[in-house]
């Protein structure tokens, strides 16, 4: 067999691995956040088990610690830095921005952010998700407040925005049975932007 | 047969290259059907502070906590920015150049140097958009950079035609195709395993979400309702046929039940959820790497059967043992 059959057979075996171990970290995630069916049992011994490819994707590495950035580089360009757990352990709830647009004339109207087409639609629902579940006030905030300047653009006589980032509740399946056909949006948190001006309040823990 | 032949025989099957074939039209195909719904979006997505609906700045900032050295559309705006030209420009090249690699992909014309492009500006555009990608990017990637390695250009591309006097090892054909396989059993076990932990897969609740809540409600709600009863059903057949996936997508009896299963499965994703891209991308993945090697082949059999599949193609080197 030629030997550069032998080099590429050792990068396979290597790159297997860095995909097998981010998909375990990925699992033991889950495991150790509570959010499958295993609930409570056994989370610290998940927790334990995570150590182990947590610390070889240089998870506890520092900030310029050059292993951390090699992983980090390679699994990135080969786009296996995630793991493939999509609407996995549960499809999650919906979440949802509605900005409140006030003009000098006393006038209110609703927007919510807007991009053209439906793959786009997609990637700003993405986007919206991944705001709502941050469990980091200041960047949710900066976030929302670039979405917010965005909308402002798009209405430049606004003279103040107010964000409503909350939940969607969709009836179930017995419940639409039932009859019931409206969705219901419970709001987590309200932004006050003025030009120049932020003010962040939380509605729910 | 001893371990190390075993090995070899696994990993350096012989294999024509109509894999690669599907592999580079149908990214190709993914690549235009990718940038051409964006490109009315394309510089608002990506665009910086100024004009972009969030900032790609921001997420390159944060992308770099993670290694300066992962590619991303700030590094064409800096050096567009060297030559005077601004952002704007550089994100519309960015578009054109991804666009016309697609192109170049479908026809077979410079494969590699497509390929290359393609798996650089994509990945760009998916870094730089931060939390704006979402899991179709991802599958693209790991596509176009298997792609990108593969031994082009193969023997249906114009590339080819240019200069037919080009061979293929099979073996490295074999080796390449092997990859991709391997790489989809792992993206299905572990789809399936994490899927199976969540109790909404086992009472229909969460293909009920899937299907009911914004943007996925493709299809009326009230259809939805009426196959309710069916829905928990599926939620566990969907667990099973992934995780499955990665052990009887090899045996020739079950290949071609199997592959048809997770081909139907992400049709039905397509249609009724919306998420053409992504419906897209696995089907091209999966037709790739166990789809029929040859006009008329139901399916790859060189596992199950122990010989190789070389097909109507000259092999520039054999096995030792023939």
């Amino acid at each position: 067999m030629p030997r550069r059959y032998y080099f590429l057979l050792a990068w396979v075996v290597l790159h297997f691995a860095l995909v097998g171990l981010v998909c375990l970290h990925e699992t033991l995630w889950l495991l150790e956040q509570r959010l499958t069916v295993a609930g409570d049992t056994f989370a610290p011994g998940w927790r334990a088990l995570d150590k182990l490819p947590d610390a070889i994707l240089g998870g506890d590495a520092g900030a310029r610690n050059l292993w951390r950035e090699a992983i980090a580089t390679y699994s990135n360009a080969t786009g296996i830095e995630v793991g493939y757990g999509y609407f996995a352990p549960n499809v999650p709830t919906t979440h949802a921005l509605v900005f409140e647009c006030h003009y000098p004339d006393d006038r209110v109207d609703y927007q919510t952010p807007a991009v053209g087409g439906v793959e786009a639609q997609l990637r700003l629902t993405s986007l919206i998700e991944q705001i709502a579940r941050s469990n980091s006030g200041s960047w949710r905030e900066e976030l929302i407040k670039r979405l917010a300047r965005s909308t402002w653009q798009q209405h430049p006589d606004a003279t103040a925005i107010r964000a409503f980032l909350g939940s969607v509740t969709s009836p179930t399946a017995a419940q639409y049975r039932a009859g019931r056909r409206e969705r219901t949006f419970d709001c987590l948190y309200v932004y006050d932007f003025r030009r120049g001006a932020s003010k962040a309040r939380q509605l729910a823990p | 047969m001893k371990v190390r032949e075993r090995v070899r025989e696994f990993f350096l099957p012989a294999e024509s290259d109509s894999w690669l074939t599907w592999l580079r039209v149908g990214l190709g195909l993914v690549i235009v059907l990718y940038t051409w719904p964006l490109r009315s979006d394309w510089s608002y997505l990506f665009g910086g502070s100024d004009k972009g609906l969030v900032s790609r700045q921001l997420f390159e900032v944060l992308l770099s906590t993670q290694s300066p050295l992962i590619p991303r559309l700030g590094w064409l705006v800096f050096l567009c920015r060297q030559v005077g030209g601004s952002e704007g420009f550089a994100l519309s090249l960015a578009w054109s150049l991804l666009f016309a690699a697609g192109l170049l992909l479908l026809a077979g014309l410079f494969s590699r140097p497509a390929a290359i492009v393609a798996w650089l500006l994509q990945l760009s555009s998916a870094k730089s958009g931060g939390l704006l990608s979402y899991g179709a990017d991802n599958l693209i990637t790991i596509g176009l950079f298997y792609l990108m390695i593969a031994p082009l250009p193969d023997r249906r591309s114009l590339d080819r035609w240019r200069r037919p006097a080009r061979g293929i090892d099979p073996r490295m054909s074999g080796l390449h195709r092997r990859v991709l396989q391997i790489h989809l059993c792992f993206i299905y076990f572990f789809g399936g395993l994490t899927k199976s932990l969540g109790a909404g897969w086992w009472d229909g609740s969460n293909l009920w979400r899937a299907l009911t809540e914004p943007p996925f409600n493709v299809l009326p709600t009230n259809w939805v309702a009426a196959g309710s009863a069916l829905l928990p059903s599926l939620g566990i057949l969907v667990c099973l046929i992934e995780i499955s996936y990665a052990f009887l997508i090899w045996p020739k009896w079950s290949r071609r039940t199997v592959l048809f299963g997770i081909c139907a499965m992400h049709i039905a994703i397509g249609l009724m959820m919306g998420m053409y891209l992504f419906a897209l991308i696995m089907l091209v993945l999966n037709l790739a790497a166990f789809g029929p090697a040859e006009p008329g082949q139901k399916a790859i059999g060189s596992v199950a059967t122990g010989r190789p599949e070389v097909g109507a193609f000259r092999p520039v080197c054999s096995r030792a043992s023939d």
